[in-house]
């Protein structure tokens, strides 16, 4: 019985990762803008030449 | 590509002024600066890949990157390319670029939302987790007999508890302790009391090893409370009530200075200065007009929807727009900003709401728990004390104003939700609550009940034939008078002839020689030397005239039926700053009007409204600058627009025009949000009464809490939720 409290850290832990992975998305601007990545992958021009946007 | 050099309108170039400039760029070093400018016009994906492709057409510009749900591109452009000349060039691509200092401001509001996602995040994250941790008891599982997992548990909720409190639940704690400072009553004080002793007597239960609290109800709470917020900054990003007046008057004019044209800014102007005003610019000072023929729009400050014809000599008053060609202005006095436009916007403060009835209620609400908490506890103490201070926390946990506080940000929050879709965009959650109790409904003629844009016309005289209103039709096609722009929309249909000669006299009207036939179109003093009192265009051929055409504001599409769907639940009123030719029309459509008054300037109005107010709840409703302080008068002011770039001084809600017939839709819905209020009140009392039951009783076991507190909490939600949509669904609304 004793391995779910181990289990239950490891759980915490991942969460709190996930929790952190979200404070920098939003903090980095990640969902400033839900709509125009996805309407910019449609742009034929861009998609050759660079990927970056 | 070069960039080629662009005429660059008047609004524009006060972005280049040092100081203005500074405050509306992100960044800047010596070569580049970094500006984001709100265009609203951006609608598809086009608009994305064809604003991000700037760069390649323009040398100047080094980087474009569009943000389409805030309507924003973030432009970064070399000092080389003035910003002007960046906005003009957005212009004519298309897109009116909407730069402001104020919108500057809106920014810092964005910051604000981005913190409540945090919070939302955070209280989300620690609520599933305390959830997860409360689990066994869920199911009355015996694991809490097991010391070792029972103080793991606990200590984890407590952990868990804490950036709950204290980071996402801050804003309630400290609100509470401003209106209890303030000595006022606020929904968030029994917010904060329940959030307090929820915390206090679950702190107390897990460390004195009695029971493990109840986090979960704490965070399911805050969480709960967040998401509500949450939506309601959604739909005010949307609008923008923070422009002011400032920014529509031009800050840089074109002045005439020994016959060259040089820029100057506005408050440099002496008494007596030229300046120039191009077709289409707003006059940003008082003067005589010295050059040019001014067909002068002063709806923006008048109301008045035909524009006004000013000669050589007259004078002309700052906000007017004009119409038709280029003008000169002597100025008559030194322009001063703020005493141009102290007249109509002398208080655009916000309003406060005062009527907030879930602030009474949560005050009774307060009041009667803790009464009876007290009197149970003395009741108590007659056996045990430490049984009477048990029953005092458990009543105010299980009473805890959960479903009360969650019931109103939910039921606001879906409506206005479900109003923005419509395109009604109020302010805040609040102004639904006075919505719903107006009794009298004030509406302004010009622009409020009739377009703005199209103009009825009617022909009255000779039958034209098809020849002659083909003349008459070429005729007015050649001039930008708006007078003329109607008349030949309204003989759209007629092909245009050749035109062998045509002149306009201003002042009078224009003339033309089509066919072999002499068309004279234009005022009555004109052509038939005498005045006349409704806008006419009178049409003479050879000398002989043969009929007018009749131009009047046309009234809103289906207005007869808003108005006596409106008449159901409200009385109606309308104040006019027009002369009273409409009287009869108006009472043809609706005759039943509680007050029909015209020739009102917009102080005369704003009394009006206040007279009104004596002994009922008004709604105003009016468009722009000469409704502003009528419309900040009412206890709600809905200012009408045609397009979002508006701007709407001291209005409580923005209406865009093509939604006016779904005006007595919104209204009925903000009447049922009473309804839906008053049913998820009735429903959380019961799980009150019977909590408070087990409480008092001193029942109140761990596992009733936790089932009775989150399955409250969650049923107002959805119960709310769902009566709003089903009401929308009925109106048509969504």
């Amino acid at each position: 019985m004793k391995i779910i409290a181990m289990l239950i850290s490891l759980s915490l832990l991942l969460a709190l990762g996930f929790l952190y992975a979200f404070y920098k998305s939003v903090k980095s601007g990640q969902f400033d803008d839900l709509e125009s990545p996805a309407m910019r992958v449609l742009d034929a021009k861009k998609s050759k030449t660079n990927n970056q946007n | 590509m070069k960039s080629t050099p662009l005429d660059i309108s008047l609004k524009y170039k006060q972005f280049d002024l040092v100081e203005n400039f500074n405050q509306l760029v992100d960044y800047q070093n010596d070569t580049i600066y970094g500006v984001g400018i709100s265009l609203p016009a951006i609608h598809c994906s086009s608009c994305i890949e064809l604003l991000e492709d700037l760069p390649s057409f323009y040398e100047g510009i080094r980087s474009a990157k569009v943000n389409f749900e805030q309507r924003k591109c973030t432009v970064t452009a070399s000092k080389e390319l003035p910003l002007s000349f960046v906005a003009q060039l957005l212009e004519d691509l298309g897109y009116p670029p909407q730069i402001s200092i104020s919108q500057k401001l809106k920014e810092a509001e964005k910051t604000v939302n981005k913190n409540n996602l945090l919070k939302l995040a955070v209280a989300g994250f620690c609520f599933g987790n305390i959830m997860l941790f409360s689990m066994p008891h869920y199911f009355g599982l015996q694991v809490v007999n097991d010391a070792f997992f029972a103080r793991i548990f606990s200590v984890l909720s407590v952990m868990l508890s804490l950036p709950v409190v204290f980071y996402a639940g801050r804003d309630y704690l400290n609100s509470a302790y401003r209106a209890l400072a303030a000595g006022k009553s606020h929904l968030n004080i029994p917010i904060a009391i329940g959030i307090l002793s929820l915390f206090g007597w679950s702190l107390y239960e897990i460390f004195s090893g009695v029971g493990i609290g109840y986090l979960d109800s704490l965070a399911g709470l805050i969480f709960f409370l967040l998401i509500g917020k949450w939506f309601q900054h959604k739909v005010y990003d949307q609008v923008s009530y923070t422009r002011n007046v400032q920014e529509f008057i031009p800050l840089v004019v074109r002045q005439l200075v020994a016959g060259e044209t040089i820029w100057s800014r506005i408050d440099e102007l002496k008494k007596g200065d030229q300046v120039l005003i191009k077709n289409e610019e707003v006059i940003p000072v008082n003067g005589t007009l010295s050059r040019g023929y001014g067909v002068i729009d002063y709806a923006f400050i008048t109301g008045e929807a035909l524009p006004e014809q000013v000669k050589e000599g007259e004078q002309v008053y700052a906000g007017g727009c004009q119409k038709a060609g280029e003008l000169v202005v002597t100025l008559l006095e030194e322009p001063s900003i703020d005493k141009l436009w102290s007249t109509w916007s002398s208080q655009t403060s916000k309003k406060a709401f005062t009527d907030r009835w879930t602030d009474h209620i949560s005050k009774y609400f307060t009041l009667a728990v803790i009464v009876i908490a007290v009197v149970s506890a003395v009741v108590w103490s007659f056996s045990s004390i430490e049984k009477a201070l048990f029953v005092f926390s458990s009543v105010l946990i299980v009473a805890c104003p959960c479903a009360l506080a969650l019931s109103a940000p939910f039921t606001f929050g879906n409506i206005l939700r479900v109003f923005s879709r419509n395109n009604f965009f109020v302010k805040e959650a609040e102004a639904i609550a006075t919505l719903s109790r107006i009794d009298h409904v004030v509406l302004d003629k010009t622009g409020t009940i009739t377009e703005n844009t199209a103009m009825s016309v009617s022909y009255i005289g000779e039958e034209l034939d098809v020849a002659t209103a083909s003349a008459v039709k070429t005729i007015a096609s050649q001039s930008t008078h708006p007078l003329s722009n109607a008349v030949s929309e309204f003989l759209g249909k007629y092909q245009s002839l050749h035109i062998n000669s045509f002149e306009e006299i201003p002042g009078k009207g224009i003339q033309g020689e089509v066919a072999g036939r002499m068309i004279r179109l234009g005022a009555s003093h004109w052509l038939r030397d005498t005045e006349s009192k409704d806008t006419a265009v009178y049409v003479s051929v050879d000398g002989e005239v043969i009929g007018h055409f009749k131009i009047s504001a046309s009234y809103r599409s289906g207005l007869k039926e808003v108005l006596n769907r409106l008449s159901k639940r409200v009385r109606l009123s309308i104040l006019s700053g027009d002369n009273a030719g409409e009287r009869e029309a108006l009472k043809e459509i609706f005759p039943n009007f509680f007050q029909l008054k015209f020739n009102l300037t917009p102080q005369q109005k704003t009394v009006e409204v206040g007279k009104i107010q004596y002994d009922q709840k008004v709604l105003m409703i009016g468009d722009g600058l000469n409704d502003s302080s009528a419309i900040e008068q009412g206890d709600l002011g809905i200012a009408i627009t045609e397009n979002l770039n508006g701007f709407y001084p001291g209005s409580d809600a923005v209406l865009v025009s093509t939604s006016f017939d779904k005006l007595p839709a919104f209204m009925e819905l903000a009447g049922y949000s009473k309804k839906v209020l008053k049913w998820s009140l009735v429903f959380s009392l019961c799980y009150n009464v019977a909590g408070v039951t087990f409480a008092v009783l001193g029942l109140l076991t761990p596992i009733i809490a936790a089932i009775l507190m989150p399955l409250s909490s969650v049923s107002v939600v959805l119960l709310d939720t769902l009566l709003v949509r089903i009401k929308s669904r009925k109106l048509n609304l969504i």
